[in-house]
């Protein structure tokens, strides 16, 4: 199934790199119940991992209670502008999305 | 039911509501909260992943014809889109037609790329499930003019003939609930649930033009109002954006903000 | 030895290894994604969810913040995040105790990054929120009660 890009904004201030993702997912809880009274199935990014280049810098795991187009935002030391950060993400159907941007 | 139960109910639904405070100084304090609520919530919303996938539609070859909208003349020249928002809807020479952004797009998506018009109209707004490109390609048009301010001059014969049209349906009352824009729209301080209402005839209600840009039943909640009046192409649209945008001589012009476009109506969608 | 293996055992440590590993084609990724806490997100209550985290009772510690605003409109969308002073932070998590699991999510942190991670989550009521945060292997934790004027977990 197509996914959709997320948006992912990197900039570096003092030695401090802050990264903010927005991601396009819907993150279904598996409670709600569509307009016909049917329950919609859970669908939710199940892991996520951040890199900076090739190291990683974030590894996450969500849960149904995050957000729908979940937002993340995380700070490491280090990066430099220019530098690539790139973030995956794997979801509850085995549905994967890559997504990268440089560092302002 | 005792008065005493009536009491207990209300302070409860209060409670509930997070709302017991008495006194001016807890008011102002969930005030403050309720603001920084939404201050965090303004980085970051719906309207920027609609942006990125604008964005990639712009850019990708597609239709009949294989080719991109990179080509497409919003005012500006091809592919000049840097602004290209702040100045629609305005008179374009090769159609003959006052057109906005929306019909600006779908003409280029029939031109440039070879789709027929009822296919890329057949779905104005996203609905749960089914995702609208014409609605992630206008976010990303109208991004490219953020922070710019609004220049609807208005001066050719064709515009202002569309001013006063705009400005009449927006007086007018129609409908089966006999209802005009202006009831909502035309006065100071209304609100519908935490909603407020932009007074549209003023700048400062102006900013909800944002929302109202939207207008085709894009989830604002015209609950008095029966959908029919907003499926698009009911409303003339490009009439009452244009009589909005424009500003007579010495109105200072409203900035534009993709972002606070989008925002504004994730808000009106997430109520 | 092999180039791709040097990258790998540059890139860090735990649980994020794996998913680098497979990154680096080493290891299949069906492998990889297992690690998916299943356990601790399907617990209901805050000590069932912290069982299976292995953090047993955390203590109560002024140097971890539960961060955001103290009220939010919608309950669907419910900005908190974690941030914590305590040094050699390798994990921290955002739990919710009145939710129906109490697990929102957590992060491994490898070297270099801060304990400092906000995201956005929904509440179904008002409740307590708590801050879990992993510093030289021991847990500490830190709460706060979030008022929600509309739930935001189902319809």
């Amino acid at each position: 199934m197509a996914t959709n890009p997320m948006k992912i904004r990197a900039s570096t201030k003092d030695g401090v790199t802050e990264v903010k993702a927005l991601i396009s997912h819907e993150m279904e809880t598996g409670q709600r119940k569509d307009a016909a009274g049917a329950v919609v199935p859970a669908w939710f990014i199940t892991e996520l991992t951040a890199k900076h280049n090739d190291r990683l810098v974030l590894a996450a795991e969500f849960g149904t209670a995050v957000s729908k187009n979940p937002y993340l935002a995380f700070k490491f030391k280090g990066g430099a502008v220019g530098d690539k950060i790139t973030v995956m993400w794997k979801d509850n159907k085995g549905e994967t999305r890559t997504d990268e941007a440089k560092i302002a | 039911m005792r008065q005493g139960t009536g009491y207990v109910l209300l302070a409860g639904a209060l409670g509930v509501l997070g709302l017991t405070g008495t006194t001016a100084a807890q008011d102002s304090k969930v005030a403050d909260e309720l603001a920084k609520y939404r201050e965090a919530l303004a980085d970051g919303n719906p309207a920027d992943l609609l942006e990125v996938k604008g964005a990639a539609l712009w850019a990708e070859k597609r239709g009949p014809k294989n080719a991109s909208l990179e080509q497409c003349d919003f005012g500006l020249g091809p592919g000049k889109l840097d602004g290209a928002y702040a100045q629609l809807p305005r008179y374009f020479k090769d159609t003959g037609k006052v057109m906005d952004v929306e019909s600006r797009l779908v003409h280029c998506m029939v031109t440039l790329q070879g789709f027929k018009q009822e296919d890329v109209t057949r779905q104005w707004f996203s609905k749960p499930g089914t995702e609208s490109e014409i609605e992630a390609l206008v976010t990303f048009i109208g991004a490219k003019s953020n922070g710019m301010p609004i220049n609807v001059p208005a001066t050719h014969p064709e515009e202002k003939k569309m001013y006063q049209i705009g400005e009449y349906v927006f007086y007018r009352r129609s409908g089966p609930q006999d209802f005009s824009c202006a009831i909502c729209h035309g006065q100071d301080g209304k609100r519908i649930r935490l909603q407020e209402l932009g007074n549209l005839t003023t700048k400062e209600g102006d900013e909800d033009l944002a929302v109202l840009s939207r207008f085709a039943g894009g989830g604002v909640d015209h609950g008095a109002s029966p959908d029919r009046l907003h499926a698009p192409g009911a409303l003339p649209r490009t009439e009452i954006s244009l009589r909005f945008h424009h500003r007579p001589a010495g109105v200072p012009a409203e900035e534009c903000d993709g972002h606070r476009d989008g925002n504004a109506g994730y808000q009106a969608l997430r109520g | 030895m092999n180039n791709q293996r040097r990258n790998v055992l540059k890139s860090g440590s735990g649980a994020a290894l794996l998913s680098v590993l497979a990154a680096a084609g080493i290891i299949r990724p069906g492998m990889a994604f297992a690690d998916w806490n299943k356990a601790a997100f399907e617990a209901k209550s805050m000590a069932d969810t912290l069982k299976a985290l292995g953090a047993g009772s955390p203590a109560e510690s002024k140097d971890v913040q539960v961060t955001g605003p103290d009220i939010a409109e919608n309950g669907a969308v419910v900005p908190v995040g974690v941030s914590s002073t305590l040094p050699n932070v390798t994990m921290v998590a955002i739990l919710i105790e009145k939710n129906p699991n109490a697990l929102a999510a957590s992060f491994t942190l490898p070297e270099g990054t801060l304990a400092n991670v906000q995201t956005r989550v929904k509440m179904g009521q008002t409740s307590n929120v708590y801050a879990l945060v992993k510093s030289d292997g021991k847990f500490f934790m830190a709460t706060k009660e979030i008022k929600v004027t509309l739930g935001g977990c189902g319809g």
